[in-house]
């Protein structure tokens, strides 16, 4: 098959699940509604205004929210994996968790009544620390790994403030498991409205990107003997990778496991197709929480399972069996 | 085309690696030698822009800062040392070198990159994965990536490094090649018999400074492999009645 139909194909495949686990998330939770009340709703018939505030209030901004975590981590997650040629970069390497958690305990430690502060805090503190570590990776002349080593360091070091501050207190410490589970509990369109757009601008800003990206497999100096400016695409993709990932974290919590997990798969299916992969991963990274957080509300309705839970009992055993088979096709 | 003036690069806490070096590079086939860490691959990748330096290195007549890295990259390029293991097949990483010129390769552009598959004698790696090939195999797939971008400047950093003499001979020959098109090619070699007799012009790098400019004749007058490298030589006799020189420790 020609290499752009392929892809056409596959792309076109990916956007057709999203949109049936859209649907399929919208359509079912904890209160049943039949396919007439559904459709109903959807269309704005007599008749069905309460399933309609169901959707509209509950379920649209859970599925929205579900949509676009799964694609800011993705998308993150290949971005940073592009740049830093490193299979396990993840979100975390830039230190977005341990950021946006250890402002989150500032936040519940001095501003315990306002819980409203919450994801501008997590947003900040994981974009703050982002930064802070490309501004240091960047004056150590390092490259990729002091990327990588900057973030351990970071990392290690608001983990200390966060357990600091945890035993400090103990309703601190049950106000941040939340957040560090990770979920979409109870979020609706408003705290939505902020983060949406970050990710879209990030995703149209890998795009633009994608062209170049596609040399960085070749090496920093290979890159550069082909134009491209090697500093400046690092930066701008880590800067859009750091901005994704920290408006996902604002709302969902740490989510783990989606950055690091997504973006293999969509290489696989992308076959290092940089442009494509950028396209793929988001997409992926919204299937797989969409069907994870529908998994989480269902299965045990009435009681919720945290999303973080299911992302991990289907993306691993796929993750497994796509490693298995590379090792098997080589 | 390439010109270097009073280049200097020094490294965070050691001394400078290159010290105040000027030269022009001529058309032709130019051969820098020196011991490991004279600065060879550092010159090389400074000409390139990549490394911090100080001085000013001219391209086409402009500074080199000034080139957007785009229209630089239609002028100059590198074959750096050390190369990647993509996850890309053989025609596709070649098909890269026309990067600068077009965002995706046409028909024409896939045609060349079978010429110079062939060329290379390297057409039946053509669909196999990068990842999959010997270290050999990849040093021919990057050069032909070199070919395919096709500037007037190449810089290439030990091309024979994990070559077999057959292959060896093909480089030499689409070197010449090269320079038979007009042009300018800076080469780091370790093998001194087959850089005395593929080079126009010798330049040797001691302590970070250029100490000796000049042809292979010249080289071999003055007694360098045996000065600098503590060779002793042998000369020989081909079957054309040409000299040849052997290099032993």
């Amino acid at each position: 098959m020609k290499k752009s139909v392929r892809s056409a194909a596959v792309l076109g495949g990916a956007l057709l699940l999203l949109f049936f686990s859209f649907l399929l998330s919208l359509r079912h939770g904890s209160t049943y509604l039949t396919t007439k009340e559904f459709f109903g709703a959807i269309f704005g018939h007599t008749g069905c205004e309460n399933a309609a505030l169901i959707l509209t209030a509950i379920r649209l901004p859970r599925a929205l929210a579900a949509l676009f975590a799964g694609a800011g981590l993705a998308l993150a997650g290949t971005l940073l994996q592009q740049v830093t040629d490193n299979p396990l970069a993840a979100p975390n390497i830039l230190g977005i968790n341990a950021g946006a958690g250890f402002f989150v305990i500032l936040s519940l430690t001095f501003f315990p009544a306002l819980y409203a502060l919450l994801p501008f805090a997590a947003f900040c503190g994981a974009l703050l620390t982002a930064l802070c570590i490309l501004a240091l990776s960047g004056r150590l002349q390092m490259g990729k790994t002091a990327v990588v080593l900057c973030g351990v360091a970071f990392s290690a070091l608001f983990g200390a403030g966060i357990s600091f501050f945890s035993v400090l207190d103990a309703d601190v410490l049950a106000s941040y498991t939340d957040f560090s589970v990770g979920g979409l509990r109870g979020v609706t369109m408003k705290d939505l409205y902020f983060p949406m757009p970050i990710i879209l601008l990030c995703l149209v800003g890998a795009c633009l990107l994608a062209g170049k990206l596609q040399l960085f497999c070749l090496g920093d100096t290979l890159a550069a003997s082909l134009g491209v400016p090697v500093r400046r695409v690092r930066l701008l993709a880590l800067i859009c990778a750091a901005a994704s990932a920290a408006a996902a974290v604002s709302f969902a919590g740490l989510l783990g496991f989606v950055g690091l997990l997504v973006p293999h798969v969509a290489r696989r299916l992308a076959r290092n197709r940089t442009r494509l992969e950028i396209l793929l991963s988001p997409i992926g990274g919204g299937i797989l929480l969409l069907l994870a957080d529908l998994a989480g509300r269902v299965i045990f309705s009435p009681t919720e399972v945290p999303v973080g839970i299911f992302t991990a009992l289907l993306g691993v055993p796929f993750f497994l069996s796509l490693l298995l088979g590379r090792k098997h096709h080589a | 085309m390439l010109e270097l003036q009073h280049l200097s690069v020094a490294y965070r806490g050691a001394p400078p690696v290159l010290n105040d070096l000027s030269l022009t590079l001529t058309p032709g086939i130019t051969v820098l030698i020196g011991h490991n860490g004279a600065g060879k691959s550092t010159l090389l990748h400074a000409a390139l822009g990549e490394v911090a330096y100080t001085g000013n290195i001219l391209l086409n007549g402009t500074s080199l800062v000034t080139y957007a890295p785009r229209e630089r990259a239609k002028l100059l390029s590198l074959l750096p040392q050390k190369l990647p293991a993509p996850a890309l097949c053989v025609r596709e990483v070649v098909a890269l070198g026309f990067a600068p010129f077009c965002t995706r390769p046409g028909e024409k552009e896939w045609q060349t990159v079978r010429e110079i598959l062939e060329k290379l004698e390297i057409e039946s790696l053509s669909a196999r994965p990068v990842q999959t090939l010997s270290g050999g195999e990849r040093q021919k797939v990057f050069l032909a990536l070199l070919l395919a971008q096709n500037t007037p400047v190449l810089l290439l950093d030990e091309p024979a490094t994990y070559l077999d003499a057959t292959f060896s001979a093909t480089l030499y020959r689409v070197l010449r090649e090269e320079r038979e098109k007009g042009k300018h090619i800076l080469l780091v070699m370790h093998d001194l018999a087959a850089a005395l007799d593929l080079a126009d012009r010798v330049l040797l790098l001691e302590g970070g400074k250029l100490t000796f400019d000049g042809t292979p004749q010249a080289c071999l007058n003055v007694r360098i492999p045996e000065r600098v490298f503590g060779l002793t030589r042998y000369r020989a006799t081909d079957e054309n009645q040409n000299e040849v020189y052997f290099f032993k420790a």
